[in-house]
């Protein structure tokens, strides 16, 4: 099984905080809540779309959309006038789903492997989340 | 300054003898005076009536003289008589004579005989012309054809920056910042249904054309299919272009069908982006404005059975719809309408001098964004299904269908709908696209039809409607003329029109354009530019505001008189003489043929081209200015196309009162 870029989870992680956990309300559950919402979306709908034989390039920029869309959606927005935030959230969705997709083109679709793929990342996001819930306890 | 003093001072006593023609022609001329035919002061005019003219096209009257009409009744089907102004219409039997008159025209200028009786398919561009002589108004639009043209030229001297005719070209509104009824529209547009909302009515309006034309009657005027679509429909695109930019193609139903199968769903987004399409890569060397312009030409080819013959005007639409599907399904996006349909290239064209335009607020943030779903497509919202190189960076109509994608699909909210002055973008757009003669030669086609259209359809050379709908001299069969087994003299003829529409769209007005194109770099005094491949094309977007300035002069004629067929075709599209209904009381009419102040027509189409010519000329200095980056060099080779310009105003004032 391929590995996750560790400096890409890490800048996922980091921008999800930054435009999105940040802005979410303090309740949630941590391990199946919205908070993992925009990622879970996207990695479901790579794997289709990887299934329906779709073009990988467009389908990446796509997933990225997904993604910024579903965190917009989980803050109750519809538009931001925010460029970097859409930059940043729609680029790492990009290449998170680029990377899931190779996986799955190396795995040739075996979903099990990408199922431990996709958890592992949820791994590390939760991780990164839990750090920001602690670090802004403290400040607070 | 002193010159443009001593130029208004000539110009405004022009044209207050204009308007004041204008105000006497109401009161012209008087009908029915006491006198007979056997009056010796009485000048007797025979006049014979055929299918689609009059013999003689072209009578000679002076003002104050005592005229009767002897008008001789076609020996196949009956014609009205109607002159322009006249309270009467006279009915004509075949085979009878009937003396109309006596009347005396005493104001100077130029009016038209028309038939006001349905007589077969080319009836309503059945005119002949009265002109009264000495025909001031004439030589009055004459010399202020030229005063026009000069003033601009005289204006541009004095160097105006980003304007046109004083209007400065960077003020801009933001229609969806409108208090009130932005939101709403901003709503609307970027709601998923919108599309649908608008074509479905537009569909069912598109079904009864294709069944009248098929089904209903073969008179032209008497049927849906060409009433609505050859006169309203014609006349509300070109408004549409100038006030609402390319609307007709956010609402228009036939890429619709193709489009819903592509995308398997009518207006919902679908969850996997796999269109049912074989996804096939257009070749790159057809995706251009060549296709829809020649398309527009062979159209014009046929015109006069296009818009006469219903049968023919459903074909028409029956084909471009299988068209637009299998394109559709071959090649996934739009390619229909950006390279095939015919009212493309001068929607598109024209498009870039309207008003009304959708754009980025701020194009640095749309350069900045990364996934721009604009072009890619996102949940939300479609990639542009015109394949816009980049909407979000869009600087031009001419490839924007005004589908509203870009403003549903983009995060960051950046698109928008804004108005803003005729001509703000054409500078540069000319500046960028020196290679693009695709767009020139539209240009080209488009404002020679417009002026060819008026000379044949509201003309009194009936020989040229003869021509164009492969009839025969007089007309003798031409009610029912079999459009596929004519005659070889027919087919001549018909081949002569051609020649005439393509070898004038294709190559003369090029060719003088070419050769005005390259005097005016030379008395420019550039040596670094080269006409061919940096001039001559920027030079023809001048064309885009003058021709569509000419197609709107052409459609205010085509609807003032001709507003009762497609009004009343609305209670009886078929045209299957619903007559004892009381809403179609005059002889399958909701309304009697009765054209609105059809003798002040010229004195409202000129001044309509004549403020195309302004904006041409200055359109030629901002396009020169851009090209040269110098004043001297814009203003030396805008005097020289004003020239050109202005010769083709005057043709136009020949046409409409000369």
């Amino acid at each position: 099984m391929k590995t996750i870029d560790a400096a890409l989870l890490e800048k996922s992680g980091d921008a999800l905080r930054k435009y999105y956990w940040s802005k979410l309300g303090e309740s949630g559950d941590v391990t199946h809540g919205s908070q993992l919402k925009p990622f879970s979306e996207m990695a479901n709908y790579v794997y289709k779309a990887w299934a329906a034989h779709l073009d990988k390039l467009g389908e990446s920029f796509y997933a990225g959309s997904l993604m910024f869309d579903l965190c917009l959606e989980g803050t109750g927005r519809r538009f931001t006038s925010d460029v970097d935030e859409a930059n940043a959230i729609s680029e790492s969705g990009r290449k998170l789903a680029s990377q899931m997709w190779a996986q799955l083109d190396t795995s040739k679709g075996d979903l099990t492997a990408y199922k431990g793929m996709v958890a592992e990342i949820e791994a590390s996001l939760l991780e990164t989340y839990a750090l920001y819930k602690e670090k802004k306890a403290i400040t607070s | 300054m002193k010159k443009s003093r001593k130029v208004i001072l000539v110009t405004v006593p022009l044209m207050a003898l204009i308007l004041f023609s204008a105000f006497t022609q109401l009161s012209g001329s008087s009908i029915f005076p006491s006198a007979s035919a056997e009056d010796s002061s009485v000048r007797i005019i025979e006049i014979r009536a055929f299918q689609f003219g009059w013999d003689p096209e072209v009578i000679i009257i002076d003002a104050g003289e005592k005229v009767i009409f002897r008008v001789e009744g076609d020996k196949v089907v009956a014609h009205g008589f109607y002159i322009d102004g006249q309270d009467f219409q006279m009915y004509i039997p075949p085979l009878e004579t009937v003396d109309v008159g006596p009347m005396v025209f005493n104001t100077p200028g130029k009016v038209k005989i028309r038939c006001s009786v349905t007589c077969g398919p080319l009836h309503p561009f059945m005119v002949a012309d009265i002109i009264v002589e000495p025909n001031y108004p004439y030589f009055a639009f004459l010399i202020s054809s030229i005063a026009v043209g000069g003033i601009t030229v005289l204006y541009v001297k004095r160097g105006p920056k980003k304007k046109m005719l004083g209007v400065p070209l960077d003020k801009e509104i933001d229609l969806l910042k409108i208090r009130v009824i932005g939101p709403i529209l901003k709503k609307l547009l970027q709601w998923r249904g919108i599309h649908f909302a608008l074509i479905l009515p537009n569909i069912v309006v598109f079904m009864i054309v294709l069944s009248s034309g098929f089904f209903g009657n073969p008179t032209g005027n008497l049927n849906f299919s060409v009433a609505v679509v050859w006169i309203l429909w014609l006349t509300a695109v070109e408004f549409m272009i100038l006030f609402l930019g390319r609307t007709w193609c956010t609402i228009c139903p036939l890429p619709a069908f193709g489009e819903w199968l592509a995308r398997r769903r009518i207006y919902s987004m679908p969850y996997l982006r796999k269109p049912f399409s074989l996804g096939l890569k257009f070749p790159k060397s057809l995706n251009n404005m060549w296709g829809s312009g020649l398309g527009f030409l062979g159209i014009s080819l046929v015109v006069p059975w296009l818009v006469t013959r219903p049968w023919v005007s459903s074909m028409l639409f029956a084909a471009l719809i299988v068209l637009g599907v299998g394109t559709t399904l071959l090649f996934t996006r739009r390619y229909f309408c950006r390279v095939i349909c015919p009212a493309n290239s001068y929607i598109g064209y024209h498009a870039n001098i309207s008003f009304f335009a959708v754009r980025s607020k701020d194009k640095s943030i749309c350069d900045k964004h990364i996934a721009k779903e604009c072009l890619r497509g996102g949940p939300k919202g479609h990639a542009c299904p015109w394949v816009t190189p980049y909407p979000g960076g869009l600087s031009e109509n001419t490839w924007c269908g005004q589908c509203y994608e870009c403003l549903k699909s983009c995060p960051l909210d950046t698109m928008t709908v804004k108005y803003r002055m005729i001509g703000q973008e054409i500078d540069e757009m000319a500046v960028k696209s020196k290679k693009r003669f695709g767009m020139a030669w539209t240009g080209f086609i488009r404002f020679n039809l417009g002026i060819f259209y008026e000379l044949v359809f509201f003309g009194s050379f009936w020989f040229l409607k003869d021509w164009g709908n492969m009839g025969i001299n007089f007309g003798a069969n031409l009610f029912s003329v079999n459009l596929l087994s004519p005659t070889s003299q027919a087919f001549m003829n018909w081949v002569l029109w051609a020649l005439i529409v393509a070898g004038v769209s294709l190559v003369i007005y090029p060719a003088v354009f070419y050769g005005f194109s390259s005097l005016a770099r030379r008395v420019a005094g550039d040596t670094t530019l080269s006409t061919k491949n940096d001039v001559f094309v920027p030079f023809s977007y001048a064309l885009a505001p003058y021709g569509l300035f000419v197609w709107l002069a052409f459609t205010f004629n085509l609807v003032l008189v001709n507003w009762a067929y497609p009004i009343s075709r609305f209670a009886d599209p078929m045209g299957w003489a619903w007559n004892s209904s009381p809403l179609m009381p005059i002889e399958g009419m909701m309304f009697a043929w009765s054209p609105i102040v059809p003798d002040m027509l010229p004195y409202i189409v000129i001044p309509i081209v004549l403020l195309g010519l302004a904006l041409a000329i200055n359109s030629t200095y901002n396009i020169a200015s851009k090209l040269f980056g110098d004043h001297s060099k814009a203003f030396k080779s805008t005097a020289v196309m004003s020239v050109l310009h202005t010769a083709m105003a005057l043709v136009f004032v020949w046409i409409i009162i000369g």
